[in-house]
């Protein structure tokens, strides 16, 4: 578990990240969010025990990340958003050096190493330099490094950037699959990550956290209103009054002849149900009908753009 | 803690690096060079002094060519040594593996420490290669061998002073051609201080002797093994690494 506690960082005068709160439950992948130099790697590096918070607290398992650094940064890996490679090593060479460096020993360095080259897909490449490897497989490098030691925490910083869009899909799975027993920051800029992959969202924003909550409220709290797409085969038997007439409806905007959106305040079952319900006694025969939430793109976007803050 | 894997991966690192062949082959060349040499002049300056009627108490291959060979060996090291060090955490700075062994369960004086103790296990290796020479001159006539072990001791200690200083210099910077050349810049310094100043005055110019790495390094070369000359190269080598701690610590402040 990772307990983030009014943690703030100052870069001389420049603040960096301001009182920033947030938890990580054991078996959640939580997806931290916000537009470059928000203050996401810094709060990445605070939690790792890279570098000091100039106030605030960070637990991991209920331990001080800066009173028991050696036990802390042993159940914790880490992947940069730059992977922390020695070029002139071999990916092996490389490999054993991180694990010993978690304090893994003699057989277990093997073994852990035949472990994690094997989970990401590099078995092929051990013998050879990491300085040759191409950009995609340098990514994988480092996500090994973070996994050699087992660890029960894990700090991902933008882990599927350089990587093609099969190795993407592959990573997140992994990801997913570890997040059931870890504990797990993702730090991403591709929202579509987040939904796919994570429990839990974390948005920051000049330093502050805007939004944390789970995902599935997140879009449910911030629709403020829904809307339906619908195209029709008859537009000649439309009448868009009955349409405007119905109770929570608050306005028919028409896309072309025979397209429209109907929208409408709360987001609710009985609503969509009665929409379809006259669209259907009208006879306008309809052939596509397709109701929107809020995305959490559109979250995202709310929450950075907006002065909004809104953390359950 | 976790001391171990640091120092077996820098010591693997000057093996795998072109640099530390080539500091090795430079110096076994020059110090070759000047052995042979001092070979040639002490054996004529034999037989232009043989029969001169001077006191000749002072002429021995010892004090005629080793002392000269140590001291050969500190001067071409002040210019080697800044390659030897340059990248040590240089290096780890620009590669940004720094991240990776400070969120690692080993402390900052473990990481310095094992950098720093590899390179002097490479530097004496060098260092040591040249053992040869005694063992020639005492076949064709015969050493001191108290004042060698000595003059040995001298160069290592002199190293580990100038190998701290390099590993300082390294820390406060990203580039390895800025480590080097400022450490060179240093050494020159406390190599030189002594000589520069001595008209001053008496009492700057005991001071500036003092602070110099020459002068405690050629008290030992002469095989007067004082404990203060080796307490001052010790204390160097504790500062300098002293504060590579310290600008460590700022650096992970700094991010």
């Amino acid at each position: 578990m990772i307990r983030v506690n009014e943690v703030t960082k100052y870069f001389g005068e420049r603040v960096a990240v301001d009182r920033v709160s947030f938890t990580v439950n054991k078996g959640e992948i939580m997806g931290f969010l916000g537009p470059n130099g928000a203050g996401k790697t810094t709060t990445m590096r605070i939690i790792t025990g890279f570098m000091p918070p100039t106030d605030g607290t960070v637990e991991i398992n209920g331990l001080d990340v800066f009173e028991h650094p050696y036990e802390v940064k042993r159940i914790i890996g880490y992947m940069p958003e730059h992977p922390p490679l020695y070029l002139e090593m071999t990916v092996d060479g490389y490999l054993r050096f991180a694990a010993e460096l978690r304090g893994l020993r003699g057989k277990d360095v093997s073994n852990a190493v035949k472990r994690v080259t094997d989970i990401c897909g590099i078995g092929d490449v051990r013998k050879r330099l990491v300085g040759n490897l191409s950009k995609g497989y340098r990514q994988r490098v480092g996500l090994a490094q973070a996994l050699v030691h087992d660890p029960e925490v894990l700090v991902l910083d933008e882990p599927t950037v350089g990587l093609d869009p099969r190795q993407i899909v592959e990573i997140r799975q992994l990801i997913k699959e570890l997040g059931k027993d870890k504990t797990v920051i993702l730090s991403t800029h591709i929202l579509q990550e987040v939904t796919t992959v994570c429990e839990s969202v974390t948005i920051i924003n000049n330093g502050k956290i805007v939004v944390s909550d789970r995902i599935e409220n997140l879009t449910k709290r911030f629709s403020e209103g829904g809307r339906v797409f619908v195209r029709i085969r008859h537009p000649e038997n439309l009448d868009i009054e009955r349409l405007k007439d119905i109770d929570g409806v608050e306005k028919v905007e028409i896309k072309e002849k025979d397209q429209f959106e109907v929208l409408f305040k709360k987001e609710a079952e009985q609503l969509l149900e009665k929409i379809s319900d006259v669209l259907f006694d009208m006879r306008v025969g309809v052939v596509e009908f397709k109701p929107f939430g809020l995305t959490l793109e559109e979250v995202f976007i709310k929450a950075v753009s907006e002065d909004i803050r809104y953390v359950n | 803690m976790q001391f171990l894997p640091v120092f077996k991966k820098e010591f693997r690192a000057y093996f795998t690096s072109p640099i530390y062949y080539i500091v090795a082959v430079v110096f076994l060349a020059l110090t070759g060079y000047f052995f042979v040499n001092s070979i040639v002049s002490y054996s004529n300056m034999g037989i232009q002094l043989s029969g001169s009627g001077r006191d000749l108490s002072g002429f021995n291959p010892t004090s005629m060519i080793m002392k000269p060979m140590f001291n050969t060996m500190g001067t071409i090291f002040i210019l080697l040594v800044p390659l030897m060090t340059m990248r040590l955490v240089a290096d780890e700075w620009k590669s940004r593996t720094m991240e990776l062994l400070m969120t690692s369960p080993v402390s900052l004086s473990s990481i310095i420490f094992a950098k720093y103790l590899s390179s002097v296990v490479v530097y004496s290796m060098i260092v040591l290669s040249t053992v040869y020479m005694p063992f020639v001159i005492d076949y064709y006539s015969s050493v001191a061998w108290p004042q060698i072990i000595s003059g040995y001791l001298g160069v290592i200690l002199l190293g580990a002073a100038m190998l701290s200083a390099g590993l300082f210099c390294s820390t406060l910077t990203d580039k390895q051609i800025i480590a080097a050349v400022l450490s060179i810049g240093i050494l020159v310094i406390f190599w030189f201080i002594g000589g520069v100043l001595g008209a001053a005055s008496q009492e700057v110019s005991r001071i500036m002797r003092g602070l110099s790495l020459f002068e405690h390094f050629n008290a030992l070369t002469d095989g007067l093994l004082d404990l203060r000359d080796v307490v001052y190269l010790l204390s160097f080598t504790s500062v300098a690494l002293f504060l590579s701690h310290r600008i460590l610590d700022i650096g992970r402040w700094k991010g």
